[in-house]
């Protein structure tokens, strides 16, 4: 346990005195979180944050995160912080349960401090998209660095969606903290933030009590500071859950061992496996991830990590994914339509403000009457580019549109499935569940062992570059609140679609489902043409892995993980 | 549930075409229904306590009934189950594979914005022909689909105020689409009727209109290529749905058939088109409720979080063994095997446990079908609470059989045994002496008296009046107190009356 209890119940002392300053003061941000990582929380009375972990007296460890520090994402529900998502619609929302995530945490010993900040529902890559205020990268004033953030040429972007969690763990307001991954919401932020973001194969970690963006997409992610927590938290997280129809079973995950077991070859190939050797590991590099847009930074620390981990022994294996280049603007149709619906219950009747003052305001303003009610509500409660994205989503489902858009794109899903599918040594079991066999097609999948151009993992960047400016980003934001400027949109590229291309590398995994994990490798220097010219900031790789194989990436990704700590230290 | 009514199946007056000034119109009916699942739980939260008739207001409400945020749907299996029965029975087919679709609007009784349905692949689909107006002609099944109920708007009951009821949010449903195949109002009554009884007798759904528990949408147009099509909405009863049937077919033969160069200027109303209506039962006339171009985008979508749905053989194969006797097949085997006519299968089906009730009785007496009609306003479950055993019964079957005792005394002792007397027949027969006079020399005395002290009525049989014939015999089971048997009463009058000519 890399823990240190008492270190623990320090850190949550700190928070509980952050809150208590925060209601005294009235400040939007407590002062111990300079980087909105946390969400404030007024409704709630401090007394009642003892209750949040099992708390252990005596120092016996009562489970496997007994006293460790855990921020989660505010749009998975608790019952001892309110829930907002980040939105003014749930600015109050107090949710009457726990979401499974959350239960397991606590039953583990897991000391919950808060709830991180985030884009509104999960939905952007810089955590500036919210009610709360934009979340702060914490990295140019961590370890000797400018010591609170004012400066605002220091300000860059946590990533999104999960960036308050993601900054939490960088600046050690928390050791652990969940967030969500609906196409790199977490991995993204840990590129930028320089810590692990884990996306689970979908299905792995219970979703009841993640409010949904996009259901089909939608996991549930850690983030920490090395694999080795993730790991540990993973390994209570991954639990079947009877209300979410969409996880995994217990006999589910057995039939999916014993697929992922077949070849004794291969078992005894990875037995060995460890964070410094990994001889025998066949990793592929989709060569569809050296795109224009790629930061020549970024490809110099890929080139590394390749080079570090066949010096581990593992062979470097050049593969295809052909249907890349479709993902993202297939993910922005699907992921918009799902949310289109999945949005449809924030009506500001059962859920959300009434905003009956802003509400009488309209009348007043326009004087035409009653306004439509929904339609009131929705264009107060949802924040711009939530908007953006239920209108998107909306056209998209429309019957004139459906056939042109969102069928076309879940083909694009189903072949990037299958180019995935044609990559991996192991077979997808998701294929084999569905036809509902196990030992009767096992050999059917069994797949050659001579390994062919076959390989355990892929390896490829996180995100093009470092993290922006938050000025960059809240271009975006800017550019949503001022409606008549399409004539400078024209001249260079808009700042949402720019926006929409940090998601380039991480919305593959996403739309097939498969495990992938962003892994810190050391920073790059800052090219944004700024006065910060000497900063560096820290930047990932991206591991992924065929459905089910989780464990086989959190080993490799610990490898990774060493080299270029050990890097770091000569 | 409820007695059903009985059905006068007539071939002869189902189909109905309509006479107008220039041609004969065929009226071109289709209908959907919606049919609460007779489950406990709703169909995604199976835990969701739901009684019948419900309790007060949002009462019966989950988190997920409610949409909380972060909530999944869980799907019911006694839900899947039911349809699987229901598609069965309908004589659909039930498919390996289906899945759910969300259908989205925005409506305050639709807490998530959106149904689960299901749309492209449904649980069941009619590959053959339902023999819903058995023996008329088939009405074919198109479709049969899982899905939620919504909530219960309640407008008007407090003012300035629309309630809504939770308690119906994600009660499970059935959706039966008929295909175009019913040329009445009457027709479309009798297979609504028939739909009730097959869902109820399967145990699927309570199918009762008053409540609720079966829901009707009407399609009608007039011929059946071409026709305009236009819903009706609304319509919570048989009567309603008749009388809006036919006010519909009127209206839009005279739309057809009117001059649409004398139609008033600005009229809408005069023009036939694609729209969806109510009916006004004051009035006896349709009204628009929402025209096509209102009609709203269901922007329908894959709900991917309940999985995929599929079905193994021995699933279904287990699941439709469980189907109980179904009405067609009961009234055909009655007819058949003990020879009943459609009014005693009637009588008997209409009472829980009285058809199983009156198998035990033949195989108890072994004898041709013998008919003791039983009140038919006895409110009894032949299931729970049999009035008399299986024995006693068989006892005064046999008793007649064996010419013990008439029938007319044979209702006398079961009338006894209602009252609580446990005694079988023949013990009663003897403790009371109810055994039958069979002594020819007795009743040939009485004949003779019989008619001889009533001459004036012997005047009349021989004017030809054949009814004095029974008033004689009357009298002579009248004298013996019912024990003379009335075969050989008559068989003995007929006789002396015959020689006196």
């Amino acid at each position: 346990m890399e823990f240190n209890r008492n270190q623990a119940s320090l850190r949550y002392g700190s928070r509980r005195s952050i809150v208590n300053k925060a209601q005294q003061s009235g400040l939007a941000s407590p002062p111990s979180d300079p980087y909105r990582a946390f969400v404030p929380n007024p409704s709630r009375d401090s007394d009642t944050l003892p209750q949040t972990g099992v708390q252990s007296t005596d120092g016996a460890a009562r489970g496997p995160l007994d006293g460790v520090s855990i921020g989660i994402k505010d749009n998975i529900c608790t019952t001892d912080f309110r829930t907002t998502c980040g939105s003014p619609f749930l600015q109050d929302f107090q949710s009457p349960y726990n979401a499974t995530a959350v239960k397991l945490i606590r039953q583990a010993g897991g000391l919950i401090v808060g709830k991180t900040n985030l884009d509104e529902f999960g939905m952007g890559s810089t955590s500036v998209f919210s009610t709360h205020g934009p979340v702060i990268n914490p990295v140019p004033f961590l370890n000797g660095g400018s010591a609170s953030p004012s400066d605002p040429s220091l300000m860059y972007s946590a990533g999104g969606s999960s960036g308050g969690s993601a900054a939490a763990v960088a600046a050690h307001l928390c050791d652990i903290a969940l967030g969500t991954d609906t196409g790199g919401s977490v991995r993204l932020p840990a590129s930028y933030c320089g810590i692990v973001g884990f996306k689970p194969s979908y299905g792995t970690i219970s979703r009841w009590g993640v409010v949904a963006f996009a259901n089909s997409l939608d996991t549930v992610g850690i983030l920490a500071r090395s694999v080795g927590d993730t790991q540990k938290a993973f390994d209570v997280l991954a639990q079947p859950d009877p209300n979410d129809p969409t996880c995994l079973t217990r006999e589910h995950r057995q039939t999916i061992k014993k697929l992922h077991h077949q070849s004794t070859k291969l078992n005894e190939l990875r037995a060995k496996w460890t964070s410094t050797n990994l001889s025998g590991c066949r990793i592929g590099i989709p060569k569809e991830y050296l795109i224009e847009e790629l930061n020549e930074n970024v490809t110099a620390t890929w080139r590394q990590g390749i080079e570090y981990l066949r010096q581990l022994g593992a062979t470097i294996v050049p593969v295809s994914c052909p249907h890349t280049r479709y993902a993202l603007s297939s993910y922005y149709i699907l992921a918009p339509a799902e949310a289109s619906s999945n949005l449809a219950r924030f009506n500001g009747l059962a859920y959300g403000e009434p905003f009956t003052k802003e509400m009488e305001a309209m009348q007043r303003s326009d004087g035409s009457g009653e306004p439509t009610l929904y339609g009131a509500q929705r264009a107060l409660g949802f924040g711009a580019e939530v908007k953006r994205r239920i209108l998107l989503g909306t056209y998209v489902l429309t019957a004139g549109a459906y056939r042109d858009y969102f069928v076309q794109a879940q083909k694009v899903r189903r072949l990037l499935k299958q180019d995935f599918n044609s990559l991996f040594q192991l077979a997808d079991p998701l294929a084999i569940l569905e036809e509902g066999g196990g030992d009767a097609i096992g050999d059917a999948i069994r797949r050659p062992e001579d390994g062919g151009t076959r390989v355990d993992v892929l390896l490829t960047p996180t995100a093009i570059s470092h993290a922006p400016t938050l000025k960059s980003a809240a271009g975006a934001l800017d550019h949503t609140s001022d409606t008549d400027t399409n004539a400078d949109a024209s001249a260079s590229v808009s700042p949402i679609l720019a926006e929409y291309v940090n998601d380039v590398m991480t919305v593959p995994a996403s739309l097939a489902g498969i495990p992938a994990i962003s892994v810190n490798c050391g920073r790059i220097n800052v090219t944004d043409g700024s006065p910060t010219e000497k900063l560096q900031l820290p930047i990932g790789l991206q591991l992924i892995a065929q459905y089910g194989d989780d464990t086989t990436l959190l080993t490799i990704a610990s490898a990774l993980e060493t080299t270029f700590k050990g890097d770091r230290a000569t | 549930m409820s007695a059903i009514k009985p059905l006068r199946l007539n071939p002869h007056h189902l189909q109905q075409l309509f006479q107008g000034r220039h041609r004969l119109w065929e009226p071109v009916i289709g209908l959907e229904l919606h049919c609460q699942l007779h489950i406990f739980g709703k169909l995604f939260s199976p835990e969701s306590r739901r009684t019948s008739p419900p309790f007060a207001p949002n009462r019966q409400v989950t988190l997920v009934d409610a949409a909380f945020p972060g909530v999944l749907p869980r799907l019911n299996a006694d839900g899947l189950a039911k349809a699987v029965q229901a598609v069965t029975a309908l004589g659909g087919q039930v498919q390996t594979v289906s899945r759910f679709d969300r259908k989205q609007y925005f409506y305050p009784d639709l807490p998530t914005g959106y149904q689960i349905t299901q749309r492209g692949q449904p649980i069941g689909l009619g590959a053959t022909a339902a023999q819903l107006l058995e023996p008329v002609r088939g009405i074919r099944i198109e479709q049969i689909q899982l899905e939620q109920d919504t909530a219960k708007s309640i407008h008007g009951a407090v003012e300035g105020a629309d309630l809504i009821d939770y308690n119906r949010a994600g009660v499970a449903l059935i959706e039966i689409v008929l295909a175009p195949d019913i040329r009445s109002a009457r027709e479309a009554v009798v297979v609504i009727r028939k739909l009730q009884e097959l869902l109820r007798a399967a145990g699927i759904s309570e199918a009762r209109m008053d409540e609720g528990s079966l829901r009707c949408d009407v399609n009608v147009s007039e011929d059946r290529k071409g026709g305009i099509r236009v819903e009706l909405k609304n319509l919570n009863s048989l009567k309603l749905i008749y009388h809006a049937i036919q006010a519909e077919i009127t209206r839009h033969i005279t739309i057809l058939e009117s001059d649409p160069a004398s139609a008033p200027a600005g009229q809408t109303e005069q023009r036939l088109q694609q729209e969806t209506r109510g009916f006004d039962p004051v009035r006896r006339s349709t009204f628009r409720l929402r025209s096509k171009e209102d009609a709203p985008d269901y922007r329908y979508m894959p709900d991917t979080d309940v999985p995929v749905v599929r079905l193994t053989p021995a699933y279904v194969a287990h699941t439709t063994a469980a189907i109980p006797e179904l009405p067609d097949a009961r009234r055909r085997r009655l007819h058949t095997e003990y020879g009943l006519g459609l009014a005693d299968c009637h009588g008997l089906m209409s009472q829980s446990g009285a058809v199983a009730f009156f198998e035990k009785v033949q195989q108890a007496t072994q004898l041709p079908a013998t008919h003791i009609g039983l009140d038919q306003d006895m409110r009894i479950s032949f299931d729970t609470h049999p009035p008399v055993s299986v024995k006693q019964l068989a006892s005064i079957l046999t008793a007649i059989e064996q010419r013990l005792i008439s029938g007319k005394i044979g209702k006398e002792i079961l009338s006894l045994m209602l009252n609580g007397d446990t005694r079988d027949a023949f013990e009663l027969i003897e403790a009371k002496g109810l055994r039958q006079v069979t002594d020819n020399q007795l009743i040939q005395t009485m004949c003779r008296s019989v008619v001889n002290n009533n001459p004036a009525e012997l005047q009349k049989y021989r004017a030809g009046k054949q009814r004095i014939f029974g008033w004689f015999v009357g009298q002579i089971i009248k004298e013996t107190k019912g024990k003379a048997s009335p075969t050989l009463a008559k068989e003995i009058l007929q006789k002396y009356l015959d020689q006196l000519k």
